[in-house]
């Protein structure tokens, strides 16, 4: 019973927070064609560098611009997550949500989830026509789908842990921006944005696959 | 049976210091001067379950604090605090089922949806259920006047409506104990008038508010107790009758005599504010001259017409408290003067 009332508090939460993004359509386009933008770039890039029937570590055009496609809807699904907190610890704002029976950091998840769920099915949807319209359809299963599904939830899971870390700081140091721009660097050299993290060098990745 | 209590409680903060200047921003990267604050300095509180209360203050004086100490959200550096039983800052979960909020420079409508989708989300917070929830809903629809903007996106209300649903939602759970913090701010003098009589209407259900304004239009509407703080200290705790009748020993009459007089007269005690022809605005200091005194005089100078005595606008007593604490008025010493009265 308890738990039946608290999924039905934070799945309002969720519900909310996304009925919320979809009120910032403008904003929601202007990231989708941006998408759009460099989803045919780097397919263009790819292509000259691959070629099209050619392989660079056993992945072809098709398979990179879709890793990308997915990849980079994840990335470009972020939530003003630091935002969000770092504003309600200025302004006191977290006054209202602490004086009302919440978890804060489940209300942030719940929040993050309506978000970025919307956000994702979106750019997934204009990615994936793009996608789609520049190289085909990959070979897709049932079992491919449930896993990248899996994959897609786990990513989220671990990035709002690591926002959610770096936005509590605000609490301690009020401005948390500069250890979000060191996260958010290491990501974009480390993250496999600009080439998979599969073609890094194998004793990077040893570790890593060992665990 | 009392709503609020609190006994010694106090928090204390420490902040940096800095020079000013670029040597000063300098020195404070390797050496970090910090000074202890006193926000609440042993505040001893009743509030009993019912009672309107306005809880005010100078900016700074720890108002802000000890609101926030009493729904749980800061712990205290020492004493007790009891809000309906719980205390706040080991039971504030439990305690928020019980309490609403209103902070008039804060929303908690979601900006872009209508404010009937904060509802629901509230509805399910506060774990309602269904049919709970649409009784309450339709009551407070119906009592705050919210059905013509209820579906409409909060960002396009005027801010009087957003208000209104603002303070709707904060009852929407039933409290029992209201904390309002500037509610009426920014409001124009109808929808300031509207949500006074609103919180009147509530506080006849039962509800115990516990008001902070500067607004003293609102502390005299709405309240019939006050509770002064500065630097931390409770300065004054009384009704709003006694504040008046007491703290300012300054009376205003308005006299009409029925022939007009050349000039003003000069009577000890008494300051003519404004003459004109049979008209006279006198300020009197009842410690110097009594109304009584005041009346005969004159009463020498014409018959009188016409006479109204009034007391100071509260404004001006909240006023002349504040200045007597800034301009070297020691808080102990207030508090002792306002006893004695």
């Amino acid at each position: 019973m308890n738990w039946h009332k608290k999924w039905r508090k934070y799945s309002a939460v969720t519900l909310t927070a996304a009925q919320s993004r979809l009120a910032y359509w403008q904003e929601m386009g202007a990231r989708t064609f941006f998408f759009a933008t460099i989803l045919f770039t780097f397919s263009g890039l790819w292509g000259r560098m691959i070629g099209a029937d050619s392989t660079v570590a056993g992945y072809s055009q098709q398979q990179l611009v879709w890793y990308l496609t997915l990849t980079e809807a994840i990335t470009l699904s972020a939530t003003s997550l630091l935002q969000e907190v770092e504003q309600d610890v200025k302004t006191g704002q977290i006054g209202y949500l602490l004086a009302k029976p919440l978890n804060y950091l489940l209300y942030q998840a719940a929040y993050y989830t309506g978000e970025m769920a919307v956000a994702f099915s979106l750019n997934l949807l204009a990615g994936g026509l793009v996608a789609w319209a520049l190289v085909g359809l990959p070979p897709i299963t049932p079992s491919s789908l449930v896993q990248t599904l899996v994959l897609v939830a786990l990513g989220a899971a671990v990035r709002f842990c690591l926002l959610a870390a770096i936005a509590l700081l605000s609490f301690f140091v009020e401005e948390c921006r500069p250890f979000y721009w060191i996260y958010s660097k290491l990501i974009f050299t480390m993250g496999g944005l600009f080439i998979p993290i599969d073609l890094y060098p194998q004793r990077w990745l040893k570790p890593c696959v060992g665990c | 049976m009392l709503a609020i209590r609190t006994k010694n409680l106090g928090k204390e903060f420490s902040r940096q210091k800095k020079a000013g200047g670029l040597l000063g921003s300098l020195r404070s990267l390797y050496q970090q001067d910090r000074e202890r604050v006193v926000a609440v300095h042993s505040l001893d509180l009743e509030i009993a379950r019912g009672e309107s209360v306005a809880f005010i203050g100078p900016n700074g004086a720890g108002k802000s604090t000890t609101i926030k100490m009493l729904t749980g959200i800061l712990h205290p550096s020492y004493g007790d605090a009891q809000v309906l039983g719980f205390t706040p800052w080991q039971e504030r979960q439990k305690l928020a089922f019980h309490i609403g909020t209103v902070f008039g420079q804060k929303s908690q409508l979601w900006y872009h949806l209508p404010a009937a989708d904060s509802f629901f989300l509230l509805g399910r917070i506060y774990e309602l259920d269904r049919h709970t929830f649409q009784q309450r809903q339709a009551e407070l629809v119906e009592r705050f006047e919210l059905k013509e903007f209820f579906h409409v996106p909060v960002r396009k209300l005027s801010l009087g409506q957003r208000m209104r649903a603002e303070l709707a939602a904060a009852l929407l759970h039933s409290p029992q104990v209201l904390f309002l913090d500037e509610p009426t701010i920014g409001l124009d003098v109808v929808a300031r008038q509207n949500m006074r009589n609103l919180i009147k209407e509530i506080n006849g259900l039962g509800i115990t508010v516990f008001l902070t304004s500067h607004d003293t239009g609102d502390i005299e509407n709405l309240c019939r107790r006050v509770i002064m703080i500065h630097n931390g200290q409770v300065v004054i705790d009384q009704s709003i009758n006694s504040l008046k009748r007491n703290h300012l020993a300054t009376k205003i009459i308005r006299v009409r005599l029925e022939t007009p007089i050349d000039s003003p007269p000069a009577i000890a005690g008494a300051q003519v504010l404004k003459h004109k022809g049979a008209g006279l605005k006198i300020s009197l200091d009842t410690t110097k001259l009594s109304v009584d005194e005041l009346y005969m005089r004159l009463r020498q100078l014409a018959p009188i017409a016409d006479i109204t005595i009034g007391d100071p606008p509260l404004e001006d007593i909240i006023a002349n408290i504040y200045r007597h604490n800034q301009t070297g008025g020691d808080t102990h010493e207030l508090a002792q003067e306002v006893a004695q009265i």
